[in-house]
């Protein structure tokens, strides 16, 4: 479930990035002072989720695999608060060290894989389902329901988080049909991972009893923030075109104040001088000649987005020869390097 | 903790012992110029494979002035291309548009397909050759200065430490279980279920006595990180370096400049 950064746009990784980093911040002040929240079990269960993150298992009949995410169980023994910044270093040493997962996309790991399940499903669907002293099968049933809301609710949140960067032709209910059963089956097996590890622990280990005072009206509230202005952020960071632009082609017509005067100047002016007018190289005379003009004709009329000589295989030389100069760039700073070294 | 995973942590802390210009930079300039570079990589549009060429130029760089061999931090980035590669898969099948490339009739969602991957590797493989260059415990104190909350510092730091304890623990039960049944008559989902709860109690157990003899001899929440250093004036020039050159290689038309120069040279 780990996003890399080539799958999500700028705008979503930001808002993203922007959203967890507030919730992990309100996150850290409520464990500051959470009994539950030691750094010594912190510490380590960090290094048993991290670990048992890098073990895949398959599951039969779909031909995928999946692995443990380790969110139910990280807040049902220290709490949500202490839980989600546990999984937020695991995946930031994920992604700095293994490259599992991007930088960027560090925000939206948290948000799929930390705060739906420490800030929602234990907190609201375990605890809702529990109840104040569970007898053991009904523990159990909670337990894996928490974990099937974790799997399928960050599920949903990488085909939104997708579908809303457009970076994949997967249309979203496609998407979704072929996420969220792959991630049903994961969850049944994190609940039976999670059940049986809990159940094998010593009591002291366990769940330490009932959350802290006032503890689910402020998870609620942070959970419902995050998910309200997720959704939002994902409608509008969308790759398609913005609803003003959507509203005037749909009616054929541009609006009077677009048209003529200083407008069309201002426009006229920016299109001469912007460095990438529509985020695309500006038209050149090499896009008209070799492999671009065999492309010309090649792409549809109106394709969007579109694919043109300047943001395609246009200067498919130039883009070899670049990189060789970077290749060639990279070999003169290593002599450089050892040269300096042996100085 | 499996022995990979541990012996790939404990190479990148060896490779972050070096001496070279990039080792002597502060982390934290490291820190902003992979951010830096993560946002000029996600920016390059869906389709525009060239203009990804010329952001090779900034890890490999970096990775020449460290003196890291460019073959095996390729080979630890290439897990960051699985999820671009499982979900970009469908691009070819799903995207109608033609193109031509160098004479052949391509679908489109080739080239968007090649542009992930691509984004995939280029972020992921400078994100390690800044790490590589700079340690866990001094990447993690930039972080605090940064900004991040102290509690997440203190978090980043203790698994990175228990994640040996972790290891040790485990290779003990390992041994145990093995020495107790060598034929492995006796192995099952039971018996996993046991050694893993084990595993965590046994861990958590030490972890708790380590903890507490660090209270007994003064620890207060921070641990000893390799201490910083106020920024000078090569970490500066680093970083205002550092954000051109990533500039010009996002913006400038370098490609175009290269094919006009090519076509020159043709006869």
């Amino acid at each position: 479930m780990h996003m890399s950064d080539a799958l999500l746009s700028l705008p979503v990784a930001g808002a993203f990035l922007a959203i967890s980093t507030a919730a992990l911040a309100f996150s850290a002040k409520q464990a500051a002072s959470d009994p539950r929240a030691q750094p010594a079990r912190m510490g380590v269960l960090g290094a048993f989720v991290f670990a048992a993150q890098m073990i895949n298992f398959s599951i039969p009949g779909t031909g995928s695999s999946g692995h443990f995410a380790g969110g139910t169980l990280l807040a049902l023994l220290i709490g949500p608060w202490a839980g989600a910044l546990v999984i937020a270093s695991v995946l930031a040493v994920q992604a700095l060290f293994f490259a599992d997962g991007g930088l960027l996309a560090w925000g939206a790991n948290v948000f799929n894989m930390g705060l739906i399940g420490c800030l929602v499903a234990v907190p609201l669907v375990y605890r809702g389902l529990a109840g104040p002293a569970p007898s053991k099968r009904r523990r159990r049933a909670a337990i894996m329901a928490a974990s099937l809301t974790a799997c399928v609710g960050g599920a949903l949140a990488v085909t939104l988080q997708t579908t809303a960067s457009g970076l994949t032709d997967l249309p979203f209910n496609r998407f979704a049909l072929l996420m969220i059963p792959v991630h049903a089956a994961i969850g049944v097996a994190e609940g039976l991972i999670t059940i049986a590890v809990l159940e094998q622990l010593p009591a002291w280990a366990q769940d330490q009893g009932a959350p802290q005072p006032r503890e689910g009206r402020r998870v609620a509230g942070v959970a419902l923030t995050a998910l309200v202005v997720a959704g939002l952020v994902s409608w509008l960071a969308s790759a398609r075109p913005d609803g003003l632009e959507y509203s005037v082609a749909r009616m054929g017509v541009e609006p009077a104040s677009l048209r003529g005067g200083l407008n069309q100047r201002l426009r006229q002016w920016q299109s001469q001088h912007a460095l990438l007018p529509n985020y695309d190289f500006k038209p050149t005379p090499v896009a008209s000649s070799g492999v671009a003009s065999a492309m010309a004709g090649a792409a549809p009329a109106q394709p969007w987005p579109k694919v043109n000589a300047g943001t395609s295989v246009a200067g498919l030389g130039g883009a070899v020869v670049v990189a060789l100069l970077a290749l060639g760039l990279g070999g003169l700073a290593s002599w450089w390097a050892r040269r300096r070294a042996r100085a | 903790m499996n022995a990979g995973a541990w012996s790939g942590l404990q190479e990148l802390d060896r490779l972050a012992a070096g001496h070279s210009w990039l080792h002597r930079l502060d982390p934290l300039v490291k820190l902003l110029l992979g951010l830096g570079f993560a946002v000029a990589v996600v920016s390059v549009p869906k389709y525009a494979l060239p203009s990804l060429a010329p952001l090779l130029m900034v890890p490999v760089l970096m990775a020449a002035l460290a003196g890291f061999e460019p073959l095996p931090l390729l080979a630890r980035a290439w897990p960051a291309a699985g999820v671009a590669l499982m979900l970009g898969a469908f691009n070819p099948l799903l995207d109608p548009q033609r193109v031509d490339v160098a004479g052949c009739q391509v679908s489109a969602g080739w080239l968007s397909l090649a542009v992930m991957l691509a984004k995939a590797l280029l972020v992921a493989g400078m994100a390690l050759v800044l790490v590589a260059s700079s340690g866990f415990a001094r990447l993690a104190d930039s972080l605090g200065s940064l900004g991040a909350p102290h509690i997440f510092v203190q978090q980043l730091q203790l698994l990175w430490r228990y994640a040996g304890l972790l290891a040790e623990e485990s290779d003990r039960l390992k041994r145990a279980r093995d020495l107790r049944d060598p034929l492995a008559r006796a192995r099952g989902p039971r018996l996993a279920a046991r050694l893993i709860g084990g595993l965590l109690a046994r861990s958590l157990a030490r972890a708790e006595r380590i903890h507490q003899a660090m209270l007994c001899r003064g620890f207060r929440g921070s641990l000893p990180g390799a201490a910083l250093r106020p920024w000078g004036p090569q970490d500066w020039a680093a970083l205002a370096g550092g954000c051109g050159l990533i500039g010009a290689c996002r913006f400038l038309p370098l490609v175009p400049w290269a094919q006009q120069a090519l076509e020159r040279i043709q006869p």
